[in-house]
Formats: C-alpha cells, sequence, structure tokens
C-alpha cells in the first residue's frame, strides 16, 4: 500500500487514526502494530511471514547478544565477548542475507552467468533460471538497515534492547517508514515508542505536513513524471504525437538538446518532489502520532558541493552510511587515499543500495568520485579561505545541480548506452523551440517545482519554509493554514481519480 | 495558544476524513459525471486474489469511480485544470483538441488520413479483399431480399474530420499522407457493383458552406442533431422512391439554440463546473405531416452510434411501424427487455422488414455490419444443418492437412487450448470470412438456392 492511494487515503488512514485515538494509550502501539501489519500485508503478503520470522529471530538473537554481555553475577562487562560478537554478527547477517538475496542474487548470477558465457561455459546458464524469478519484496532496503542499527546501537550500548517484542516488531514495521523511509536510527526512536506525546498541536502540524507531502507527490512529481515518461517510459500508443510511438532506443536518438535537457530537468525535479514527499507524508503522520521521525531532506538542490548535496539529499541514508559503514571502514582517520577510497566504496554500495543494475553502481561509482574531488579541491580553498566566496556560491549551486542532473540520467535510463546516448544529446547543443503550447500545465509544474527547490537561496524563502515546517502558529494561523490543508487534501484526492478517469465517449448511449 | 481552536480543528479534520468514505453512500447527491467507466468488480477476497494482488488492485480501482464526494472534486479537478493550464484528461485519451477549440476523435482522424482500418487486417491487400467480401455478401444479400420485398440500403456516414478539416490541430501532420480509406473504398465499391448506399460525406461538404448550422458540433465527435434531422428527411424521401411506398413526411420547424442535451458530448466528457464558450448547438422541432395514404414499414438499422440521433431525435418511431435497431448487430434497442440478435430468427426478423439500413460512419467501416452479413447470407441459402455439416467436413479436411494442423497445433499451445477445439474455431472462422470458396451456392452472382426457412417463410406468408 501506497499513501498516495486511495485506499490508503480514504480507509486505512481514517480508520487507524479513529481507531488509534480511541483506544487507551497502552494499547496503541498493539493498534500501531496490527495496522502496521496489514499495511505491509496488503502490498507483500508473500513476505510478510518471512519479515514476521526474521524480525522475532533477530530480537532473540540480540537478547541473546547483551546477555551475552553480562558476568555471571550481572554486571554489565565493558568488553563484547566473543560469544556476543558471533551473535551480533548473525543478527546483522539475517537482514543483510534477506537483502543480499531478493535484491541481488539475480543481479549477481546474471552477471556471472554471463561472465561464464563469455568464458565459454554457456551451459551453465540454466542454472540461472530460478534467481530470475526472485521477486523484491518492498521495503527490504529500509527495514533491513533499521534492524543493522537496532542490533549495532545495542551491539556498541548506546540504547537498551527493547523488553516487549511487540515494541521491537513495531520499531522494525511501523508503516509510516515501513516501505520508504526515513530509515529511522533504534538510538533517535527508542524512547518514543516507549513514551511519546502527542498535542493537538502535533496532530495538525502533522496533517499539515502530510498534505504538503501528497501535494509534492500528486501535483507536482506525478504532473511532470508523465512527460518523463512519454519520453523515456515504454511505448504510449494512445499518446497524440507520432515520436512516442517509436521505441525507447529510437526515442532517444531523435531527442533534440532542448528536450533532452527539459526532460533531464524534469526528472531531476520529479524524483526530489516523489521522495521528498513520501517522507513528508511518513514524518506527518509519524507527528500525528507523538514520533519525531528524522528529516529526510534539507533542500538538496541548493547545495554548493557534491558534499553539501549529500548532506541534504536522503540524509537518514547518508546518515546510516557514515555511521555504520564509513567509520567502520576508518573513515578519515587512516590518511588522505584511505579517506577516499573509503568515500568510493560508500558510494559505490549507496548506488547499489538504490537498485540491482549496474547504472545504480555507475551513478554511485560517479557520485563517489566526484565527492573524492570535491574533498581534494574545495576542501583545500575551504581551508583557506575558511568558506567559499559569496560570488562563488550561484556557479556553485549551478555547477552542483548540474552535475547532479546529469547523473540522476545515469540513474533513471536502466541500460547504460541508452544513459551515455541520452547524455550526449544533452550535449549535443541542437536546440530546438519549446514546444510550449503541447502541454503549459508541464512547464508550470517544472517551473514551480524549481521555484520550491531554489527558494531557499534567498532570505525570504527561509523564513517562509521556517514559517512553514517550523513555526508555532496561533489560532488564527492554525485556522488559515487548516483551511490550506484540507483543501489541498482534497483535490489531491480529485487529482490522484481524476488524472485516471478515463470515460468512454459513447456515454449517451 | 488557546487548546480549544486547535482541538477543534482536528475533530474537523477528523470529520473531513472520514466523511470521504461515508459518501461514498451518496448520503448527499450530487450532479453525476458524464460518461461510462468500464466497472469491474471487485475479485472475491480469497487468499489466491489477495497473494497475487488481484483483490488489492480491484479494490483501488474500485474506489476511484466510487469514492465519496468523487463527482464535485472530479469537475472542481478539471475545471482549475482548464482554467490554468488549458489541459483536458481527453487530450491524453485519444482527442484532439485545436487552438480554436475544435474537438476532434484521433481514431476517426488517423482513419480519415491515414486509412487505418489495416491495421485491423494483416494488410492492406487483406483489408481489400475483406471489404470486397463484404461487399459482395451486402449486394447479393440486397438482391435476395429485394425479390421478397425487403429494400437494403447502406448509410456511409462521414467522421467530422472530413467535413471540418479545417480545424485540425497542428499534431495531426503526422497523419496527413492519405490512402484509400474504408469510406472512399466502399463508396467506390458499392458504385461499381449496385449496392444501394448514400453518401453523406458527399452531401454535407455541398451542405457545408450554405447550411446557417454547424454539421458537427463544435465540442462533439457526432453530428449535429439538425444535421441528423435533415439526413433523416432525406432518407425518408429515399426510401420511398427505393420502395415505391408512401410514407409520411415530417417537417423541421425554425432552429432554436439548444440548452437542453445538446451535442457536445466530448465536452461533456470533460466534466467541468461551467460549460466552454462555444458555438452554439441548434434544435428544432420537428412535425409529423398527416397523410392517411400513407403506410407505416418496419425499418430495421444496424450500425453505430451515429444512429443515435436519428431514433431519438426525429420523428422516425411514428413514421415507421417498427424501428429496431441492432446496435452494432449486437443488442436490439425496440421494446424492452432488450435482447441480443443472437436470440433473434434473424431470416424471419428480415423479411418481415420492409427496409434494412447499415449506418455506419468512418470509424467503424472497417467492421461493416459486424457480421450480419455473413450471419444472414448462409442462412438465406443453406439449413441450419446443411451448414453444420459443411464445418464439420471442413474440420475433417484440416486433420487430414499436416500443415495446417501443425499450424494450428502450434496456436493451441501458445493460447493453451485444445487441439480440437482450435481446429473447430478454425473451421467456423474460415467457413464465415471466406463463405464464397465453402458455399457453392454463393458463387453465382445473386445465389439462386434457398434455405428451407426462407421457403418455409414464404409458405407461411402465402397461407395468411
Amino acid at each position: 500500500m501506497v499513501f498516495s492511494s486511495n485506499v490508503f487515503l480514504l480507509y486505512f488512514m481514517p480508520g487507524f487514526f479513529l481507531l488509534y485515538f480511541l483506544l487507551p494509550r497502552k494499547a496503541r502501539n498493539y493498534a500501531l502494530l496490527f495496522a502496521s501489519l496489514l499495511f505491509y500485508a496488503w502490498g507483500a503478503p508473500d513476505f510478510l511471514i518471512q519479515l514476521v520470522v526474521s524480525t522475532i529471530a533477530n530480537f532473540y538473537l540480540v537478547k541473546a547478544m547483551v546477555a551475552a554481555k553480562e558476568t555471571e553475577n550481572g554486571i554489565r562487562k565493558t568488553e563484547n565477548s566473543p560469544f556476543s560478537k558471533i551473535l551480533c554478527g548473525l543478527s546483522i547477517a539475517i537482514p543483510i542475507g534477506l537483502l543480499v538475496f531478493y535484491k541481488y542474487a539475480n543481479f549477481f548470477t546474471e552477471n556471472l552467468f554471463w561472465l561464464l558465457g563469455r568464458l565459454g561455459y554457456s551451459q551453465f546458464s540454466v542454472l540461472r533460471s530460478p534467481f530470475s524469478k526472485i521477486l523484491l519484496p518492498i521495503g527490504i532496503s529500509f527495514f533491513s538497515f533499521q534492524s543493522v542499527t537496532y542490533t549495532l546501537d545495542t551491539y556498541r550500548g548506546v540504547n537498551q534492547p527493547m523488553k516487549k517484542l511487540s515494541d521491537y516488531m513495531l520499531y522494525i514495521t511501523m508503516f509510516p517508514q515501513l516501505i520508504a523511509g526515513p530509515i529511522v536510527r533504534y538510538c533517535d526512536v527508542a524512547d518514543q515508542i516507549r513514551h511519546r506525546e502527542s498535542g493537538y498541536a502535533d496532530r495538525l502540524q502533522g496533517f499539515y505536513r502530510f498534505v504538503i507531502g501528497l501535494c509534492k507527490k500528486i501535483l507536482i512529481a506525478d504532473v511532470i513524471g508523465m512527460e518523463v515518461d512519454a519520453i523515456l517510459g515504454p511505448a504510449n500508443l494512445s499518446a497524440i504525437s507520432a515520436e512516442r510511438l517509436a521505441t525507447l532506443t529510437e526515442r532517444i536518438a531523435m531527442l533534440d538538446s532542448t528536450t533532452a535537457w527539459m526532460v533531464a530537468l524534469a526528472y531531476t525535479f520529479q524524483i526530489y518532489f516523489d521522495f521528498a514527499g513520501y517522507s513528508d507524508m511518513a514524518i506527518g503522520l509519524g507527528r500525528i502520532m507523538g514520533f519525531k521521525f528524522p528529516e529526510n531532506f534539507n533542500n538538496p538542490y541548493v547545495s554548493k558541493s557534491i558534499t553539501e548535496f549529500w548532506r541534504r539529499w536522503h540524509i537518514t541514508l547518508g546518515a546510516f552510511i557514515k555511521n555504520y559503514l564509513y567509520l567502520p571502514l576508518g573513515g578519515n582517520r587512516k590518511g588522505k587515499a584511505r579517506t577516499y577510497l573509503n568515500l568510493w566504496i560508500c558510494f559505490l554500495l549507496s548506488g547499489l543500495w538504490h537498485g540491482a543494475s549496474w547504472n545504480f553502481v555507475v551513478w554511485g561509482a560517479l557520485h563517489g568520485l566526484f565527492i573524492c574531488l570535491d574533498k581534494v579541491f574545495n576542501g583545500k580553498r575551504r581551508t583557506e579561505n575558511g568558506k567559499l566566496s559569496v560570488l562563488r556560491s550561484p556557479f556553485s549551486v549551478l555547477l552542483t545541480f548540474l552535475f547532479v542532473t546529469v547523473t540522476w540520467m545515469v540513474f533513471r535510463i536502466e541500460k547504460l548506452d541508452l544513459a551515455w546516448t541520452f547524455i550526449g544529446r544533452m550535449f549535443a547543443f541542437q536546440f530546438a523551440p519549446l514546444p510550449f503550447s503541447l502541454n503549459p500545465r508541464f512547464y508550470v509544474t517544472l517551473l514551480l517545482a524549481a521555484i520550491f527547490s531554489f527558494i531557499t537561496l534567498t532570505k525570504a524563502g527561509r523564513k517562509l519554509q521556517d514559517w512553514v515546517y517550523n513555526h508555532a502558529f496561533t489560532d488564527r494561523q492554525h485556522i488559515f493554514v487548516w483551511i490550506l490543508s484540507v483543501a489541498a487534501f482534497l483535490f489531491c484526492i480529485a487529482a490522484l481519480n481524476a488524472s485516471r478517469f478515463s470515460p468512454f465517449i459513447y456515454f449517451r448511449f | 495558544m488557546n487548546t480549544r481552536t486547535k482541538r477543534i480543528l482536528f475533530i474537523l479534520t477528523a470529520v473531513v476524513v472520514i466523511a470521504l468514505p461515508l459518501q461514498q453512500l451518496h448520503i448527499i447527491k450530487f450532479r453525476s459525471l458524464k460518461g461510462v467507466v468500464a466497472e469491474q468488480p471487485i475479485p472475491t477476497l480469497t487468499y489466491e486474489h489477495w497473494k497475487n494482488q488481484r483483490f488489492q488492485q480491484g479494490v483501488e480501482r474500485h474506489l476511484q469511480n466510487h469514492y465519496g464526494f468523487r463527482e464535485p472534486l472530479t469537475r472542481l479537478y478539471n475545471q482549475t485544470q482548464w482554467d490554468l493550464f488549458h489541459y483536458s484528461n481527453l487530450k491524453n485519451k485519444g482527442i484532439y483538441i485545436s487552438d480554436d477549440q475544435w474537438y476532434y476523435e484521433a481514431m476517426s482522424v488517423e482513419e480519415y488520413y491515414q486509412g487505418n482500418a489495416h491495421r485491423y487486417s494483416k494488410d492492406a491487400i487483406d483489408m481489400a479483399k475483406q471489404f470486397d467480401t463484404e461487399a459482395l455478401m451486402l449486394y447479393q444479400i440486397q438482391h435476395i431480399l429485394e425479390a421478397y420485398g425487403t429494400h437494403l440500403f447502406v448509410l456511409l456516414l462521414p467522421g467530422k474530420e472530413a467535413i471540418y478539416p479545417e480545424h485540425l490541430p497542428e499534431n495531426t501532420k503526422y497523419f496527413r499522407e492519405k490512402e484509400i480509406t474504408a469510406y472512399d473504398y466502399y463508396g467506390k465499391k458499392f458504385s461499381e457493383m449496385g449496392v444501394n448506399y448514400i453518401d453523406v460525406g458527399q452531401w454535407f461538404l455541398q451542405m457545408k458552406d450554405t447550411a446557417d448550422f454547424p454539421l458537427f458540433p463544435q465540442t462533439g465527435t457526432h453530428w449535429s442533431n439538425l444535421a441528423a434531422m435533415y439526413v433523416a428527411d432525406s432518407l425518408v424521401r429515399y426510401m420511398e422512391a427505393l420502395g415505391h411506398v408512401n410514407l409520411l413526411n415530417f417537417s423541421i420547424g425554425e432552429k432554436y439554440v439548444q440548452t437542453v442535451d445538446p451535442d457536445n458530448d466530448l465536452e461533456q466528457l470533460m466534466n467541468l463546473i461551467r460549460p466552454l464558450k462555444t458555438a452554439p448547438n441548434y434544435f428544432a422541432k420537428t412535425e409529423v405531416i398527416e397523410d392517411p395514404t400513407a403506410k407505416r414499414p418496419v425499418l430495421i438499422t444496424i450500425g453505430d452510434s451515429f444512429y443515435w440521433n436519428i431514433l431519438n431525435h426525429t420523428p422516425f418511431k411514428e413514421i415507421f411501424g417498427a424501428t429496431p435497431y441492432w446496435y452494432y448487430n449486437s443488442t436490439v434497442y425496440f421494446e424492452e427487455p432488450y435482447h441480443n440478435t443472437s436470440e433473434l430468427d434473424l431470416v424471419k426478423e428480415v423479411l418481415d422488414a420492409d427496409f434494412v439500413m447499415l449506418a455506419y460512419s468512418t470509424t467503424q467501416l472497417y467492421k461493416m455490419s459486424n457480421g450480419f452479413s455473413t450471419r444472414l447470407l448462409p442462412r438465406l441459402c443453406y439449413d441450419d444443418e446443411e451448414l453444420r455439416q459443411i464445418k464439420t467436413d471442413l474440420v475433417e479436411n484440416i486433420k487430414q492437412n499436416k500443415a495446417w494442423l501443425a499450424a494450428l497445433q502450434r496456436r493451441a499451445e501458445e493460447y493453451q487450448i485444445p487441439l480440437d477445439t482450435t481446429v473447430v474455431h478454425e473451421a467456423e472462422y474460415v467457413v464465415t470470412h471466406s463463405p464464397h470458396i465453402f458455399l457453392p451456392a454463393l458463387k453465382d452472382s445473386i445465389p439462386t438456392r434457398r434455405s428451407s426457412a426462407v421457403m418455409q417463410y414464404l409458405k407461411e406468408q402465402q397461407k395468411e
């Protein structure tokens, strides 16, 4: 189930919150857990049992791990025992093993058998068949990481383990962040699971935040995405322009530079508003219940460098990779060369985390490479000047944005050769006039997306953002924002369905 | 801060989100949306349906068309999109909207410019073969029926683009590589063979500049009600001449702007709050001219949706004794409960009628008669038992033909249908689509053989 679906907006959400707030506080976590399992079972019934079983197993493994750290007289050891290390490893191996199996088995075997074929051992290719049928369970990339943070935060002694299995299951399966994050670290949410408060202000602010996310997804990302799909999606036989009947390869090959840039820009904003919208909805839903989930995006496109971009884009993934991969690899403590290698490895794996395909690996590798270059050059300048000069800032923002935009096309177009062809079309400098009259809705939405993405470059924009997201509203302001939010909520439901409403012409009969 | 305000707002939020599913019970009535959506029932909740997501997808699809406040919210959304961006879902659903707000159906435009009828056949040659067969069958039926006092004729109806191509939007230029269209092909063929037909397209083109009303509404795809009235008037005169019979005539009064049930069907599909500012739709009152000597014959019409404008907005039901409408040769719209043409005694129904009209417009010409001719012609010449025997013999022939059988074996495996069933389907298809090969009596220019159904009918008529 996704948030921008009728089932969620019209039944699941109202039904759940009605039940949640009618129940006594003690029962609310159970209601949330039940709803979360139902939420997951709706979209991935096949994997529900595995999710539950692996979660239960992990809970008891961590419990045993902590117990192994205790001395006979009950005093906690400062050092972890070898047995607790084994249990810790096992506890990490279960979610990561499932992730690797479900997400990467097909990819690895495909490449392995391709290689074997090239080496003359094509007879083994029959063994690949079972792997190609593996379906990726939704949300596995997110809840696997959350499970890892639980094990490691407990292992490191940052937090005590959960006492109740139901609380742990709730942490892993909580529906607002179950399938697309944010990746909530155990240490950030442990106390809130046990005890949290949600006043009316929180509930209202949560609703406003949810609606902001819904608008980002339905009114911006989906509208822009339609045009992106018209060029990069499967051939659309019902579309009007004849070019859309061509194959993807043909469509890309015949693109002029203007259209290529438009598509690239559109995808750049689509992916941001889609993902940030989902995160907003998750944060909003959490807040209604009194959870304070970490922010996942902070105006990533105003970044002045790739390093800054990754501090602003998918923040919780960045934090996870930093804390649970980069630092254990040695971080920047083992010399410059090793720092760059560590960074590059992190981004390579981050790319692979986004999808089991070579384009994601290349996308991660490119970002890793440019983050290293950024460290080499900009790091030096920052040391010399203290900070980037005012004059250089707009240029840095533009340059970073361009890099991000171009690399998004590697992310979007699965076949690498097509991705390079597309980028080639962008830089072929064969510009054509914008076909504005064909779809003003697209261009207006694109413009709005750009304005919202860069608004915090101005002081007024930063103030506005602060007012929307962090301001403690007065009663009058609440009434004003509430009216806007309810109107936007209803409008989003209308948009969600009206855009798919396809009546037949011969209606009179 | 006042917690009371926030509490009230929170409660109101709950009311809003809960009101949406509650309104699914239609507690408040709203103006319904125009258009028909293909309703798909929610699959039964079983483990299998849950596992393969059919149930979930079914619920989502169902809610899409049934959520609370759908009507006002959809209109509000559509109106906003139109006012802000001149954007309508119709644009993505096979409708062209020109800059000067003329609406066209893409399928019709493509057929008009490109002769897309052949996309339903293997190629243009195959298409021509099918059209030739259809025209020949209509010719033969026309002559057989004429002997028994039933007059068959075809009404060829043009699409809007053929009459008003000047408003077509620029992006239809991709299709402007004119090939022979089904309309032109049939017109030429009927003319050569002597099949009774009326070319409304030619007539409309002559009328276009002098008529003081639009022949097609600016934002509709079907002909205008007023145009249909004038065609109906001419049809009556045509039938009088064809059947040598005196029919009731009707007069068309002064035209006036039509506000109720206007012609702008495509605009109505946009489901806006406010109507568009377009050229007015006209209507006129009709009056049957009394004539005690006039006969009220039976008119069977087989056709597409264009004919509704005649049936609903002209006095055809008064002029004719009966006007059964075999919509796409499928549902019979006459007396309720409506039934299917397959339930009819076809030979008797047709011989009982005085006129049989096939009224087809541009987009539907590729399936002219919708199987009426392939079903009727063999039954005029052969008994059902004979036809069954011919098919049985063909089944045996196919089974003896190794190459043919092998091809069907592949097809059976591909579609996972038993081979025996595939062979029977093949025999039926071949006989239906190439009757002149398998039914020797049809090889005559005008077949002379008659089925016992025809003979029996004639006997009964003589008795009466």
